[in-house]
């Protein structure tokens, strides 16, 4: 039989799209440079990134359903060979398969900008399923590329999907008659960094503070701002015309430049090279895109500085003054490009990787420039460039300063290490037991294996992290100690039976033996410390007869004894006797056979398992990661005078409760090799929120309970409750107010490195939020809350 | 005459004590103010304004709003009958809390009360190209909203749109909230030409004809029209400046709405981000969505509703010109690309039309731009509001800016006011030198946060005389709570007010004030205050008089 020889594999799947967007070409200036080609991964048709028509892959479904007219217009596909031979179709503003082509392709690649500095794959915000108590999942983001006929285009939350819109305009300055976004790079990658930010951080999007919608739109128009600079062609063409200075306006420095001039007139949507920096300009700012974009021209200040501390040398060599007119060498052109392009990469990275370092809630500029410092300090030890010094310097200028910095220096901005120890050089605040829980750890290359995974992890760290903490007591069982007592009746019998002078060498020996062991006694006073190997054991039974409870593994009561007896060695060394393994054998059997919710179940076994001779609550352990996650797994206590009062946590009359909203694993990899690999943790809770601040404290100290029902449905007792201000229904809460952390664990030693938290009980931050929210209203709403489903769609709208 | 006439003006003024009052009329959220000019036994009354906020919505959500409305009937008789004759009406803009006295309220100003003159802003001026293009657009982009927020279940299906979807439900009231400031609207044709895209049909639209009694803010105007008789309307220009009242003796000063092409309807290519709220909504935004609501509309279930329908709004072809693409892309309507015969589309329509995904579908997001394009007309209608500056004998100057917002406000700057002029310049004087001379300020939109401007507005009324009047009734405002706006309308602002406070030593009455803290604020102040005397406990009027 003959064999057939495979032929080799493309390394990349090239595609046209327009550089900018399609008016860029009507000018000579940029037509050269407007036409740009994006190379993607080549998939292999049996594996998961393979492109079907749409195009639909892994990541996207382009679905060109364009409602106002009726219509679906034919998908591109890519695999087609006359396609594949000529790089996809040619850039065109008439053909909608091309638009298909462009949307998929900018954004195929703004995600793996996201992917390579995040060092994991780029997962879709997903869906909370209520009913089932776990997140649905959002493999593939939906994209619509004609989804409007309106000078708009946004992220959309609830549908999880990019809509573009399209749009007549009298404005000739456009040369078209239509303009459509979707064939506009910036708009693309600023709406897919949207997306991706919401996948990260779904609660980035809830306006909490002036800094937090700023903050989105901000980061959307850096990743299509900077995106500019990938694009070789235009950023030589534009260094070879200004001398090889970058810092004049234009088109890489502006945004979405069609879309301006078919809807303002303007020559961009927003121009990123700012006048003065003006220290003062950012407490007097409001409005979150006019906040967004001095925190947009301080990164991109910071480029400018990194990018001419990159090319000085190569000035000097060349004797160029910048900036002077005159020809520069193409030689010297292709240098400074390749060092711009380098740069701009690095500043993206960096912007980038500090997305892992922010507060899951209500981040503020000064957060984000922390978390840039932060995360670059973890992976690059030695900043030889200065690039963390030139982000901080043009943060100060334009008046961004992190709240709680002794000082405004690259050191001083760091986050604070999580690793304080106690008396015996243990940490305070252990991780250890993490991996104990059977966490999945293994690296996964499919997104719907990594989310599966993800959840089932974020699972089990929710049950470490929300259950009280237990502690291991280990009481002293010396066996020399026993030996000694032996020792000790056997001297008795010696001496009673001696005479003499042997008598009294046996009374000596005898008083010898004695205070040693009295001294051994007194040392051996109450438990010890459990050793590493011991608090190992523990955590293990701890977890798997949680996870048999949680996950209802029993089926019957033969199998409940079965676990008993194949645990039995444990659980007898845990110090549980017949009767309590009896017991045990029992509360297990009904515990898998409950209604109840699982944490329900595991609380009456838990309390169970107190009961045992080595398990005892650790309070003063929950009360330390109380703290340090600004979060309470229990109200704080009447008799505790320095907790707040928080009843404003409970939830339908129970205790408080804690979310879990991403668990992620990262590895990442420096310029010199160095490795590292982490798990992300995004912890937050909710607390019930008022606008009067008296109604707030009455909440907080428990006057009154809220509860999840409608005031119609009310009995005729909740309706006197009511009456009487003792009941308050959910829709009467005001808002909701978040606290939580951002725990970053190294999974080289299993050690906390940061707990980045914003306190739950931080009034000040509440105030702050309530101003926010009771931004005027009136005639012409100008901020609709109850869009908080769809906080995109009105920062759009301009 | 009185044999004054013969003597010297200010003779006959420091002979007789000239008084000018500022009444407004109290417990409405809306405007109704009365100037009146007193020499000797001589009085001039001006009407600015008479309205009150529409209310709408089920029985018993509103009580305080029905209230404000009922009091404005109780405020019509009153006026009537206490001024039989009023020399001069002044109407600022086309809001239903602006002119619902004479529109709900009607028979009583029509068979009780004289109208003297009436003076409109330019924008209402039917013989004036600019200000009827304007309108025009803006009403066919009402008619437009309208046609879509009056609409039941049926006719929302008609659109395409399922009217038990809450997120469609949330829209349609919002637009409601929106549309209630205007009264009945023209009906919309579909296809309707806004001077360019999306228009198919050469026909021009049918013009509803202004109703007698009105039944729309635009009726009234053409009511009042009627009423004054056309020799007696003005309509007034920025920079504009008259003498009225008795022997001519105050000067009304017009700062606003702008009357220039480029302020009211292009681009600015500033960088300036205040100077945007000036502009106008596009006519892009109009055509986008009446070209958008064209394409939804489902002719055979118009038809059957009995909207009217041009014969040439043809069915679905794929050479209409207002598709995007050429006709070779619009062959798969969308509706049936389910069985398309294709393959590639039929994987496509399944994926969309996923009966576990329907949450994800776009067929209702169109809404969104009904609601942007509702926000803007309002801030639009907003902005033609006719701003006035009255300044009396002794140059003090009450200003009355109606509802103008950010736009209006600095264009006041852009021309200068040449009567009085500047003594160092030897120019006219700047809307500056004007507002420094303010002593009255009737607050914009009932103290809301977007009409007043700030260094350009309020900082510039540096005289420490400065009292403030608000006609707001907070409870009412609170009361305009929807889906989009949980807590009502914030007016007053709090910013402002505390602002406001502070400008004024706490010298602002408010149409809901609390009696005795006016009473002490103003023991110390240029007016002398007075009060209706039907009712100690909540008077109809609150007067402040300025001795001159």
């Amino acid at each position: 039989m003959p064999s057939k020889t495979p032929l080799p594999q493309p390394a990349m799947r090239r595609l046209k799209v327009y550089a900018f967007d399609p008016n860029a070409s009507l000018e000579r200036g940029s037509a050269k440079f407007n036409q740009a080609t994006i190379s993607l991964a080549w998939g292999d048709p049996h594996k998961s990134d393979f492109i079907k028509p749409g195009p639909v892959n892994d990541y996207f479904e382009v679905i060109d359903i364009d409602p106002v007219s009726n219509l679906l217009y034919p998908p591109v596909d890519l695999d087609d060979p006359v396609l594949l031979a000529q790089d996809g179709l040619p850039p065109s503003e008439g053909d909608p398969r091309f638009h298909q082509q462009m949307v998929f392709a900018v954004a195929m690649k703004t995600v793996r900008l996201f992917e390579r500095a995040l060092g994991r794959k780029v997962l879709w915000a997903s869906k909370w399923d209520s009913n089932q108590n776990t997140y649905v999942p959002t493999y593939q983001l939906r994209v619509y590329p004609h989804a409007l006929r309106e000078e708009n285009a946004y992220y959309s939350r609830k549908q999880r999907a990019l809509l573009f819109g399209y749009f007549k305009t009298s404005q000739r300055s456009t040369g078209a008659n239509w303009v459509f976004t979707a064939l506009s790079h910036d708009i693309i990658v600023h709406e897919t960094t949207h997306a991706i930010l919401d996948g990260m951080h779904p609660r980035l999007a809830e306006a909490t503070s002036p800094d937090s919608l700023a903050f989105h739109e901000a980061f959307a128009d850096i990743a299509a701002l900077f995106s500019h600079f990938l694009l070789k062609e235009a950023v030589s063409h534009y260094i070879s015309t200004n001398g090889g200075k970058l810092d004049q306006s234009g088109l890489l420095s502006g945004l979405a430049s069609q879309f301006a001039q078919g809807t303002t007139g303007r020559a961009s949507l927003r121009d990123y090279i700012d006048s003065k920096p003006d220290p003062d300009l950012l407490a007097a700012t409001t409005k979150p895109h006019d906040r967004g974009a001095i925190l947009v021209a301080a990164v991109f200040d910071a480029f400018l500085s990194i990018y001419s501390e990159r090319v000085g040398d190569l000035l000097r060599i060349a004797n160029a003054m910048p900036g002077t007119g005159g020809h520069l060498h193409p030689d010297l052109v292709e240098r400074l490009t390749l060092e711009a392009m380098k740069t701009a990469d690095h500043v993206l990275r960096m912007c980038i990787r500090a997305l892992d370092y922010l507060p899951p809630v209500d981040v503020r500029f000064g957060d984000f420039l922390r978390g840039i410092v932060t995360a670059d300090a973890d992976l690059i030890a030695d900043d030889k460039m200065n690039y963390r010094l030139a982000f901080v310097e043009a943060f100060r200028r334009r008046g961004i300063y992190a709240e709680g910095c002794l000082s405004m220096s690259p050191d001083n901005l760091l986050w604070q290490t999580a690793d304080e120890l106690d008396e015996d050089d243990e940490p305070l605040l252990r991780v250890d037991d993490i991996q104990n829980q059977g966490l999945d750890l293994v690296p996964l290359f499919n997104r719907k294996a990594i989310f599966k995974q993800g959840e089932a992890n974020r699972k089990k760290i929710w049950y470490w992290l929300a259950e009280p903490e237990l502690k291991c007591v280990v009481a002293d069982i010396d066996e020399s100690l026993e030996a000694g007592e032996d020792k000790l009746s056997e001297l008795v019998a010696k001496m009673e039976a001696a005479e003499g002078e042997a008598k009294l060498a046996y009374v000596a020996e005898l008083e010898r033996v004695a205070e040693a062991i009295r001294r051994q006694h007194a040392r051996n006073k109450g438990p010890r410390k459990p050793d590493k190997k011991e608090r190992k054991r523990f955590s293990e039974i701890l977890t798997r007869i949680r996870k048999v409870v949680v996950d209802r593994e029993l089926k019957s009561i033969e199998q409940s004894r079965a676990f008993v007896a194949l645990n039995r060695a444990d659980l007898e060394w845990l110090g549980f006797n017949g009767d309590q393994l009896k017991e045990l054998t029992r509360l297990l059997h009904n515990a898998c056979d409950s209604i109840k919710g699982g944490f329900e179940c595991w609380k009456e076994l838990y309390l169970h398992i107190c009961s045992s001779e080595k398990a005892d609550p650790d309070l003063e352990a929950d009360r330390r990661w109380e703290q340090k996650l600004g979060i309470f797994f229990r109200i704080p206590e009447v008799s505790d005078p320095s907790a707040p009062m928080l009843w404003s946590i409970r939830r339908r009359g129970h205790n408080a409760t804690v979310q879990i909203s991403t668990v992620r694993t990262t590895r990442r990899s420096g310029p010199d090799g160095e490795n590292i690999r982490q798990m992300i943790i995004q912890v937050n809770q909710w607390r019930n929120a008022f606008f009067d601040p008296q109604r707030q404290r009455d909440c907080d100290i428990g006057k009154f309970e809220v509860i999840q029902k409608d005031k119609a449905k009310f009995t005729p007792e909740e309706q006197a409750m009511y009456e009487a201000g003792k009941l308050c229904p959910q829709a009467e809460v005001d808002f909701v107010f978040r606290g939580g952390a951002t725990l970053i664990i190294d999974l080289k030693d299993n050690r906390l490195r940061y707990v980045i938290s914003k306190s739950i009980a931080d009034d000040k931050r509440l105030q702050e939020q309530r101003e926010i929210l009771q931004q005027p209203a009136s005639l012409g709403f100008t901020y609709d809350r109850s869009r908080t489903g769809e906080p995109f769609a009105m920062l759009h709208r301009h | 005459m009185p044999d004054t006439a013969d003597q010297t003006p200010v003779a006959a003024a420091l002979a007789e004590g000239e008084r000018i009052d500022v009444r407004m009329y109290r417990g409405i959220l809306g405007d109704c103010f009365l100037v009146s000019h007193h020499l000797g036994d001589r009085s001039f009354h001006a009407l600015i304004d008479c309205g009150a906020l529409q209310c709408i919505g089920a029985a018993g959500t509103k009580d305080n709003t029905q209230k404000s409305l009922d009091r404005l009937g109780v405020v019509a008789d009153s006026l009537v009958k206490e001024f039989p004759r009023i020399d001069l009406v002044i109407a600022t803009h086309e809001h239903y809390d602006h002119l619902s006295g004479f529109l709900k309220y009607h028979d009583t100003f029509r068979d009780h009360i004289e109208i003297g003159e009436v003076w409109l802003a330019w924008t209402e001026n039917d013989g004036d190209e600019l200000a009827v293009a304007i309108r025009e657009r803006r009403s066919k982009g009402l008619s437009a909203l309208n046609a879509l927020a009056s609409g039941g279940p049926q006719q929302l299906a008609a659109f395409g749109l399922n009217a038990a979807d809450s997120g469609v439900k949330d829209r349609i009231d919002g637009l409601r909230n929106l549309l209630q400031f205007y009264g009945e609207l023209d009906p919309w044709v579909p296809g309707e030409a806004m001077g360019m895209a999306g228009g198919k049909t050469g026909q021009p639209a049918p013009k509803r004809e202004p109703k007698d009694p009105p039944r729309s803010c635009g009726d009234v105007f053409a009511w009042l029209k009627r009423k004054a008789g056309d020799q007696r309307v003005r309509y007034l220009d920025p920079g504009q400046q008259i003498s009225f009242g008795l022997d001519q003796r105050l000067q009304a000063t017009v700062l606003g709405p702008p009357r220039t092409r480029e302020r009211l309807l292009q681009m600015d290519p500033s960088a300036d981000p205040s100077k945007k709220e000036v502009y106008l909504t596009s006519q892009d935004e109009y055509a986008a969505l009446v070209s958008t609501m064209t394409r939804k509309l489902d002719r055979r279930a118009a038809l059957a509703l009995g909207m009217d329908m041009p014969s040439d709004v043809e069915e679905f072809t794929p050479t209409d010109p207002d598709l995007p693409f050429s006709d070779k892309f619009n062959h798969t309507r969308m509706d049936e690309a389910a069985q398309s015969g294709d393959n590639r589309i039929e994987r496509i329509a399944e994926l969309y039309f996923d009966a576990k995904a329907t949450d994800r579908r776009i067929d209702g997001d169109w809404l969104g731009a009904a609601e942007t394009l509702g926000l803007k007309i309002d801030g639009d209608v907003n902005n033609t509001s006719l701003a006035l500056a009255i300044e009396v004998p002794g140059r003090n100057v009450l200003l009355f800016p109606a509802d103008a917002q950010v736009g209006n406000w600095l264009s006041w700057h852009d021309q200068d006011y040449p009567s009085k002029p500047n003594v160092k310049t030897g120019k006219g004087e700047t809307a500056a030198d004007i507002l420094g001379r303010v002593v009255l300020y009737k607050v914009g939109h009932h103290g809301s946060h977007n009409a007043t401007a700030k260094e350009q507005g309020l900082e510039l009324m540096t005289s420490p005389h400065l009292v403030a009047m608000i006609p707001v009734v907070e409870e009412v405002a609170k009361e305009q709570k929807n889906k989009s706006n949980p807590d009502g309308w914030a007016m007053p602002y709090g910013d402002l007010y505390s602002r406001l406070q502070a400008k004024t030593a706490e010298r602002i009455l408010r149409g809901d004030g609390d009696l005795a803290a006016e009473r002490a604020a103003f023991a110390n102040s240029l007016f002398k205050l007075d009060y209706a005397a039907d009712d100690p406990a909540d008077p109809l009027w609150v007067c402040l008089s300025l001795g001159v």
